[in-house]
Order: C-alpha cells, then structure tokens, then sequence
C-alpha cells in the first residue's frame, strides 16, 4: 500500500515535469534543468512579435479565427482587419449605432487605465464609459466579470442604457451573461493573485 | 535493476503521452488562451490575459498583470518556467490617448536565463522603446530576480514571475458551441453551432440586465444547464509588476491616461 502510493506520487512528479517539458523543452529532471545552458540575451536580437492581448475576449468574440494570427503581430492601433470585424460581426444581429459604437469603443485594441484617478478600485471599460462599469480608473481588476460586460454590451442593452444609443430591441437575452460568477481567492498582498491549486 | 529501468522508461514514454495528448486534444479556453496556431504550438508564448489595478492599500502604485501558459492541471505547475527564447512585453502609450493617435512611448520588458522553474528573470524598463512597432530589442536592464519568489527591486519596483491559479472565469466550452470558429480544434473543418443560448442553472432564473427585465430563463427558451468555469482547476503562470504609477506618466508630467498592452516576441518571429 505504501509502496503503491510512494509509486503515484513518483508518476504525479513526472507528469508534472513532463507537462512542462513536452511545451517548453525544458529538461525532465531537477539534475538535468541545472545542466541546462543559460540564455545570454543580446542587446542586438531583434525580438518579432508573434502574441498580443489587451481588452479580453475581443479578438474571441469578434474576429475570425483564421485572422487571429494576423492580430497577434500587428500593432493594437495599426490592424484595420480588427477593426472591420468588430463591426461587421456586431452588425449580422444588432443595428448600425450598436455596431458603430462597440467599434468606436473598442478600437484601438487596447486596455485604457485612467492613472489620474486617486483611487483603489479598477473596472474594465471604466475609462470608456465614464466610469458606469465601476470605476473611472477602468484597466481591469482580477474579479471583473469580463465576459458578461462584453456580453452585455455585444448581445444586451448596455449601450442604450448608457444613453450611447437608442435601444434597436434586438436584445438576445439567453446571451447577455455566461453566468459565471468570480469565486477564485485573491490576496490582499502583492502579487494578488491566488496561490496555484 | 534493468527491469526497474525499463519500467521506468515505460512509464515516462506513457507519462509524455499523456501529457503531450491532455495539452493538445482538451478545447481551447479562455479569455485569449490557445488563440492561434502559433501560440498553440508555444503555449509559454501564449498570453491568456492582462489586468491592471490600483495597489488595494495604496492607490499611488498600479499593478500590470500578464498571464500566460494557459491550462496547467491543478497541482502539475513544478518544472514549468518562462520560455527563454520569448521576450514577453508590457507596452504603453501615455500621450496623446483620449485622442486615440496611440503609439507606444514606454515599454517593461521581461527574459528568462534558463528553461524550467530554476530560472532567474530579469526586468528591462520601464523605458522608451527602442524601436515603435512589432519588432524591438532589449532596453536598460532594471534587475534580476528568480522564478517564484516576490522581489523587491530599485525605484519601488515589485515584481513576481511565476505560477498562480488561473484567476479567469468563463462558459467556454459554451461559447464554443455558439461559436464553433473561436476553438481551435475546429479547425479546418468548422462544424456548426450546437447552441445559441449560454447555460442557465434554473428555468426561473430572472434576466436583468442594466435595469431591464427579460422575463425567465425558462420563458426566454434559454438553454437549462449547470454553468461551468472551464478555468476552475487550472493554473497559468503570472508576471506581475507593481511600481509607483509615476514611472509610467509622461516626462515631466503628472500621471495621467494610458494605452496598455502585452506581447510575446521571439527572435526568428516563429513559436519556437
């Protein structure tokens, strides 16, 4: 029995470094890490964007996924492709001032922090709504519901009840949220986010 | 002891497998996790989220958050460290923002020394960019600290790089049912939507959305289904950096509106 159980436990610490090692090459054991080379990053090596994120769930909600790729190496501010499809994918169920103003909001594809507000509390889009969402501060805070902001502005009447626009009654309710509530445990001290399970 | 070898053999050959088949074959998930083909093939390189929040004690120091390796089981996080070969990139613009003429003006910029967790990491920044635009090289070095611990560095920098729960929460295995494209699994062949309705725990559950009823659940015809967080058991990696929100004002100026964002580089622009 002891021994079974020192055996799962031997199996659980090579999953572990066998799951990092298979998607980073990094080595399979403590004594070969130590082995491994050094990395001496040279102030000539020219680094080429292949990743981006910045508001969440933009590029998941609204743009192809065969055009993600494109996104991820363009400037947040410099990708027309983006910006079409916010629109154009906004328009196939809601109105024109629905699909004009998310794209109006949400291009450039970028996370806007309000540094001037004397405060402790973030809301995501807080900056572009004047403060509605929250905060002023706007940027995002660990427990913001992202997704049913987003929700509720692409599927429900965010936007005419912020008086952006009139209300186009094209609401699809089912859609508004993913009912998900935020139950992770953050800590009050830096680095805030909760310990890995 | 050879056939105690080869049982082990064995066992890690199954072992990689397994681990190479849950990370390729589980959906994708996320607010950006496993977005495209690229960061699929590298997902050290794949940023799942950004944040950005006032010190809750101190509302003079903001704190940027960028996670990344998305969909590391409950518990199997040992080993797991940046990828070396990526240059991993907050940027911000402070000028000119409200207008929306944004170019990015400062940039915080981290590496890793080494693979695995025994790694040390080291901070460049925040200072102008060496280059605007999608390729970039290495700014002033600001310090050095190693994975998984919290560090303190000069000018009130604090820094941690590595792996915490995957604070994100989200239906995604729904979403992709209403949106069969976004997964990446789908992929050439994309199949059709199997759902036009998120899950609702309760036929009476009442939809209100900003002061508005919508009537039930159950009257709307919404899908009746225990919701779930597909990030629940996982964990990612963090950086996060928090420093006097001074450092990221214009020159000479107060602290004001900024554009931020977050990128993965490599040097030959490939996964790796």
């Amino acid at each position: 029995m002891t021994t079974r159980y020192k055996f799962s436990l031997l199996g659980l610490a090579l999953l572990g470094a066998l799951i990092g090692g298979c998607s980073s090459n990094a080595a399979l054991t403590p004594a070969l890490r130590e082995a491994a080379p050094s990395y001496v990053h040279s102030s000539q090596t020219v680094y080429k964007q292949i990743e981006l994120l910045s508001r969440p769930a933009v590029k998941e909600a609204f743009e192809l996924f065969k055009d993600h790729n494109r996104t991820n190496r363009s400037e947040p501010y410099d990708d027309p492709l983006l910006q079409h499809q916010i629109k154009s994918f906004t328009l196939a169920f809601r109105s024109k001032e629905n699909a004009d103003t998310l794209q109006a909001i949400l291009y450039p594809n970028v996370m806007k922090v309000d540094l001037s507000q004397d405060t402790t509390t973030a809301a995501y889009l807080g900056v572009e709504t004047g403060g509605a969402t929250g905060s002023k501060y706007g940027g995002r805070a660990l427990s913001d519901d992202i997704i049913d902001i987003s929700l509720g502005a692409i599927f429900g009447n965010t936007l005419s009840a912020l008086g952006l626009i009139p209300d186009d009654h094209q609401e699809a309710p089912c859609l508004t949220t993913d009912n998900i509530a935020y139950d992770k445990s953050n800590t009050a001290t830096f680095p805030y986010i909760q310990a890995p399970l | 002891m050879k056939t105690l070898r080869s049982v082990g053999t064995m066992a890690a050959v199954f072992v990689l497998a397994f681990s190479i088949s849950l990370y390729s074959f589980r959906a994708a998930r996320g607010s950006d996790h496993q977005d495209s083909p690229t960061v699929v093939a590298n997902p050290l390189a794949d940023i799942t989220d950004v944040f950005a929040f006032p010190d809750p004690h101190d509302a003079s120091r903001v704190a940027l958050v960028m996670d990344v390796r998305p969909l590391i089981p409950a518990g199997m996080y040992s080993g797991i460290g940046l990828d070396p070969n990526v240059l991993y990139q907050f940027k911000v613009a402070n000028t000119s923002v409200t207008s929306n003429a944004i170019k990015e003006n400062l940039v915080l910029q981290f590496t890793a020394d080494a693979t695995g967790s025994a790694q040390n990491i080291t901070l460049y920044g925040p200072a102008a960019p060496n280059e605007v635009g999608t390729a970039n090289t290495l700014v002033t070095k600001t310090g050095t600290f190693a994975f998984g611990k919290v560090a303190s560095l000069k000018h009130g920098i604090k820094v941690f790089v590595g792996p915490r729960r995957d604070p994100f929460f989200f239906d995604l295995a729904q979403f992709f049912k209403i949106i069969p494209d976004r997964n990446y699994m789908n992929h050439p062949h994309v199949p059709p939507a199997t759902a036009d309705s998120f899950r609702f725990a309760s036929r009476k559950q009442e939809i209100i959305l900003n002061g508005v009823d919508y009537g039930t659940a159950g009257s709307n015809k919404c899908k009746i289904a225990k919701p779930q967080d597909y990030l629940a058991d996982y964990d990612v990696l963090s950086i996060v950096i928090e420093m006097p929100k001074s450092m990221l004002a214009p020159a000479s100026g107060s602290p004001g509106l900024i554009a931020l964002w977050a990128t993965a580089g490599t040097p030959d622009g490939h996964a790796e």
